[in-house]
């Protein structure tokens, strides 16, 4: 049993050993919710689509779609997007 | 914090109508343009950015073909801008932050925790002897030093501690131990009589038992001896111990006159007031105290917000002038007296003993209603004295060797 395949049982979150993860182009964004009233973004590449009943961001190979109502940007910086607001639907365009 | 730094650094409304909207956002994003709070509904969204950013908004607004509003500015840099006029309103905020400044420089109040049993006030007075008092000024306070202060000047404190939490100086305690009575049983002694009085049980654990239940004995009598004799006539010296309980009986008498003088308060006055701002003490209503013959009351009020004490407490000193007045009692009414006054004196001398019987006789002599209470108590009598041995004693080899003292008086 070689020590790739130890390291390979180690289950750990992606963010806890790379906290650069999502700034790698080639990377999955990582996406985290309370409930269904805020939801956190990280790794995006831009806005497709904005709309208080809709928004869709870019991300690394797929499209990520969040519909609901209500819905607005508490903060927006050029990897990291929170969305606040009344979700009813995510969506993964690949 | 982020709120409160996009206040301090000030920060503005905008709205986008038209064009690509989503495109502007973008340009935002990747300049690192900060916009918060987007909002956006039919081509258009409204958000917020910080002023000094905002330069850079019409620049994007231009290359994505939207139209750029700004609104209302917001935070500290908006409002002096909006009040340059206002001086006064500058000058008054300016002088609030100055005195929040200074007077958190000192200590507002003092607080004790851990003390259980000893008075609060009490030790609230011996702290401002050794120096901690509220308006202590901060950076010149040595908790070390206090602390040493607090444990070589107030009794009954083991440890204490002094924290400074805000303008809150906390003093820690902790109370010591009182050491419980050690009797050694090494020290011979003999048990005496505390009292006289009859004896009616006797438990003897150790030494020579000198009574019998039913015997008189009175005041300083050995009941017990430490000096125990063998079969063989030696002599050995233990710590006697034992109960020896035995009837008694207490005499307490009262005295009330049957005619006497008092001082009666006319209603207040003089009023006096003083404020206590953080230690510093002023008078803010004067009164010139009465010739002679009066009393003062004084009442301390100290002010809370939110269960804090603020560093303000004002004294009110009432001044009462006196008038002498004569008193004459019924004889109904000085037995009433006597008697409660009889209570009292019973509690403080007879607490611990318990009472069989009582009588009471009331006399009048020289103007004055006197109430004798005669108590019988039954109670241990007993206490240890010590028995004084000389270095060469020979009580514990046996009976004193009579041929060396023989020797010895022939040599003289």
């Amino acid at each position: 049993m070689g020590k790739v395949e130890k390291e390979k049982n180690i289950i750990m979150p992606r963010d806890v050993y790379s906290a650069d993860a999502h700034k790698s182009p080639k990377s999955k964004p990582i996406i985290e919710t309370q409930g269904n009233r805020e939801v956190c973004i990280e790794g995006l590449s831009g806005i497709l689509e904005y709309d208080e009943r809709i928004i869709r961001i870019n991300s690394s190979g797929m499209i990520i779609s969040f519909t609901g109502r209500g819905l607005t940007i508490s903060y927006l910086t050029d990897s990291t997007l929170s969305i606040k607001g009344f979700i009813q639907k995510i969506e993964f365009l690949c | 914090m982020l709120f409160l730094w996009r206040l301090i650094k000030g920060y503005v409304y905008f709205e986008c109508n038209g064009g690509f909207v989503e495109r502007f956002i973008n340009l935002c994003a990747s300049h690192k343009v900060n916009v918060w709070n987007l909002k956006g509904h039919d081509k258009t969204i409204s958000g917020f950015v910080s002023k000094k950013q905002s330069a850079q908004l019409p620049d994007f607004a231009q290359r994505v073909g939207t139209e750029l509003q700004f609104g209302e500015a917001h935070g500290l840099p908006a409002f002096f801008q909006n009040n340059k006029s206002r001086v006064g309103l500058l000058i008054g905020i300016v002088l609030i932050l100055m005195i929040i400044n200074i007077f958190g420089m000192f200590t507002w109040t003092v607080e004790i925790n851990g003390v259980h049993s000893l008075s609060e006030a009490s030790l609230y007075s011996q702290l401002e002897k050794v120096g901690i008092h509220s308006g202590m000024f901060k950076p010149a306070i040595d908790q070390y030093e206090k602390k040493q202060l607090i444990l070589k000047n107030i009794d009954g404190i083991a440890w204490a501690s002094v924290n400074i939490n805000g303008t809150v100086l906390t003093v820690e305690m902790s109370e010591s131990e009182k050491k419980p009575k050690i009797v050694d049983v090494q020290v011979p002694c003999n048990i005496k009589a505390e009292k006289s009085g009859q004896i009616k049980r006797i438990g003897t654990k150790a030494g020579t038992c000198e009574c019998a239940v039913g015997d008189a004995v009175v005041e300083g009598q050995v009941l017990i001896s430490g000096i125990i004799e063998d079969k063989y006539g030696d002599l050995s010296i233990v710590h006697a111990d034992g109960a020896i309980i035995a009837d008694t009986e207490y005499r307490l008498q009262t005295t009330v006159p049957l005619s006497y003088n008092i001082n009666l308060p006319k209603k207040a006055q003089y009023s006096r007031k003083m404020a206590d701002l953080m230690g510093v003490r002023f008078t803010y209503q004067f009164a010139s105290s009465p010739a002679t013959n009066y009393f003062t009351k004084r009442r301390h009020d100290s002010f809370f917000f939110e269960k804090n004490r603020i560093p303000l407490s004002i004294t009110t000193e009432n001044l009462y002038s006196l008038t002498n007045k004569t008193v004459n009692l019924s004889q109904k009414q000085a037995k009433a007296i006597a008697q409660k006054l009889m209570i009292l004196e019973k509690l403080f001398a007879l607490n611990d003993k318990e009472i069989t019987n009582v009588s009471f006789e009331y006399e009048v002599q020289d103007n004055c209603m006197i109430l004798s209470g005669i108590y019988s108590c039954v109670e241990d009598i007993g206490y240890s004295e010590d028995i004084q041995i000389e270095e060469n004693t020979e009580l514990f080899d046996g009976v004193p060797d009579t041929n060396k003292e023989e020797q010895s008086s022939d040599s003289q």
